[in-house]
């Protein structure tokens, strides 16, 4: 138990001094860790109810009291902010985990079994690619309605066919090694040659554009807010804050401000994780002793 | 008379390309008896691990497919086998050991759990003993300090140590049959005789059939009893090592033990077989007429029937027919 412990430790330790070489995706490292934190932290760091109104005091500049000031409504921005990079957050891991868990599995059965098999799922996904991204999104969302759970359904579905199709391509390329065929001749079934031999030596570059893939579902998601498709308010979301600031943007900047910072450093920081991260994932990068 | 292990009638396996039909293995017939090695040699693209290949039925399909013959394997076909019976087969009573032992093996698998993997799908037994039998087959192929070494990923392993990982998994469950598919050729020559040291020995010690793949005849010299030549899709030649060596018959195996380069030579240039593989998909008569120096007319004509020209010594050629 102890030992186990301190191999995980040890592991944890090692990938950390690996990115670490990685000075860009250090500083991702740190802003996706200053969100979680924040996200975690919001019900004690912010210093106002995030939906509590205060009409009285409508788009005041930033203040001692309002250190982002406040909105039209007059509620706090810096505390809305504070707590949606929850939503952010959640909304940016959970569709994207999703999506991936679907997408790479049907990657991994289309690129082993080929043929029929692969024609099939990946017509369906050209179908879906063959779409605009975004106006995808849009009829998704308008199908499902809004709703927090109903934005990560949406991402995730629109985030399904890439996973699916960078994994097949993963899966071509590694079908073709020799350890691929030793597994064969060692009498190693189809499922296990998937998901032992394949999936292990494709997690790499999965988790690298998963990480990639988390930024732009934040921007999604902010996006679809922004469009009033999304979240509904007065939840904080950025994208619906940056929305409704609009209106207001000559007269009070820091409404739209706030948020639009807040979403660049998130999709930012994942964007500069995930390219960090391959080195991490690479058994052949990463120095380790042995014993 | 030995027992026969493998019995290989008139095989073949035939790729479907664009440009036309290849027979990469063209009526093969060939015998490995018990506790025997049989080396099985030609040039790069005759055949040898087509053959190899269809024992175990992995022939990459498509484009190719084993269109006839019979490969009767402990008196069974394995051509007619299932391939849910086949996978027991591969890796358990036959298995395979590999060219280039640095792709061979899953790289982000330590090398212990890929032994232990092996064991685990052919032999019922719990993990405790899967693990110590894990570690004796690594003592077995001569890896020092098991323990720690099975901690390692392949990566840290040098090309022979990779080899001999590959070797402890063909042998852990005990095959009947190993198909040893050019195991020496990526490998440099001191680490080559360790290697084939450590192949003679365990032949000894499990009394296995290894059918061994190459172009080195040296090598085939070192541990093998018996020799195919293959050209083309064909075996030209079978004959005991010690016959094959003091008294080939067929022009190819000249032509071949001539282009070996000899310690006693006096120098000079070394004879060469003149021209190369031919492409063609089909050639009528002998598929070596046009590179051999005894042709005669019959050669271009038809197809040189195999006839025993001693005992054990078989030979497809009309200049002794």
């Amino acid at each position: 138990m102890n030992r186990t412990f301190l191999t995980i430790l040890t592991k944890l330790a090692l990938s950390w001094r690996a990115l670490r070489k990685n000075r860009l995706a250090t500083v991702g490292a740190y802003m996706v860790l200053t969100l979680v934190m924040i996200g975690i932290l919001a019900p004690w760091l912010a210093p106002h109810d995030p939906i509590e109104q205060n009409l009285g005091k409508p788009r005041r500049p930033p203040s001692l009291e309002y250190p982002m000031g406040t909105d039209e409504f007059g509620r706090c921005i810096l505390s809305r902010i504070l707590y949606g990079s929850r939503i952010s957050l959640t909304i940016g891991v959970t569709s994207i985990g999703m999506a991936m868990v679907v997408g790479v599995f049907l990657g991994l059965v289309a690129g082993y079994y080929g043929g029929l098999l692969d024609g099939f799922i990946m017509r369906i996904v050209d179908i879906m690619l063959a779409f605009p991204y975004f106006l995808l999104a849009i009829a998704i969302v308008i199908l499902l309605g809004p709703g927090f759970f109903n934005i990560i359904i949406t991402i995730a579905i629109y985030s399904v066919p890439t996973f699916t199709r960078v994994v097949r391509g993963l899966v071509l390329s590694q079908k073709q090694k020799e350890y691929i065929e030793a597994a064969k001749a060692f009498g190693e079934n189809n499922s296990n040659i998937i998901f032992r031999y394949l999936l292990p030596n494709c997690i790499p570059s999965i988790i690298v554009y998963g990480t990639l893939r988390i930024g732009s579902a934040i921007l999604v998601s902010s996006i679809l807010g922004f469009l009033g498709l999304g979240i509904t308010p007065p939840t904080p979301e950025w994208g619906v804050m940056l929305s409704s600031g609009r209106a207001y943007f000559r007269a009070a900047p820091h409404i739209v401000f706030f948020p639009g910072f807040a979403i660049m450093v998130a999709v930012l920081g994942f964007n500069l994780i995930g390219d960090g991260l391959r080195d991490v994932f690479d058994p052949r990068l990463r120095e380790e002793v042995i014993k | 008379m030995k027992e026969v292990l493998l019995e290989i009638i008139n095989l073949k396996t035939f790729f479907y390309t664009s440009t036309g039909i290849v027979k990469a293995v063209d009526g093969v017939n060939l015998r490995i008896h018990k506790d025997e090695i049989l080396g099985l040699v030609g040039e790069s693209g005759c055949g040898k691990s087509m053959t190899a290949y269809s024992i175990i039925r992995l022939v990459p399909s498509p484009p190719g497919r084993i269109v006839e013959g019979k490969v009767l394997f402990e008196g069974e076909d394995l051509l007619k086998k299932s391939e849910r019976e086949m996978r027991r087969i591969r890796g358990g009573k036959i298995s395979m050991i590999f060219q280039d032992p640095t792709s061979s093996l899953n790289p982000v698998y330590k090398v212990g759990e890929q032994i232990f993997e092996s064991i685990k799908l052919h032999q019922n037994l719990d993990r405790k003993t899967i693990k110590k039998r894990t570690l004796e087959m690594m003592e077995a192929v001569r890896i020092p300090e098991p323990e720690i070494r099975s901690e390692a990923y392949p990566h840290q392993f040098s090309g022979g140590m990779r080899q001999r990982v590959l070797i402890a998994m063909a042998v852990s469950c005990n095959p009947t049959l190993i198909l040893a598919d050019e195991p020496t050729t990526a490998l440099d020559v001191t680490i080559q005789a360790q290697i084939l040291e450590l192949l003679g020995e365990l032949r000894e010690k499990l009394r296995t059939s290894i059918l061994f793949i190459t172009h080195d005849l040296g090598v085939v010299a070192e541990i093998c009893d018996r020799v195919a030549v293959m050209y083309c899709g064909k075996i030209v030649e079978y004959a005991s090592v010690v016959t094959l060596f003091k008294n080939p018959a067929h022009p190819y195996t000249k032509g071949l033990l001539a282009a070996v380069p000899k310690i006693t030579g006096s120098g000079g240039k070394l004879p060469t077989i003149q021209g190369s593989v031919p492409v063609s998909t089909d050639i009528s008569g002998c598929k070596f007429y046009s590179r051999c120096n005894q042709a005669k007319d019959i050669c271009s004509e038809n197809e040189p029937p195999s006839s025993e020209i001693d005992r054990e010594h078989i030979v497809s050629c009309f200049l002794h027919n």
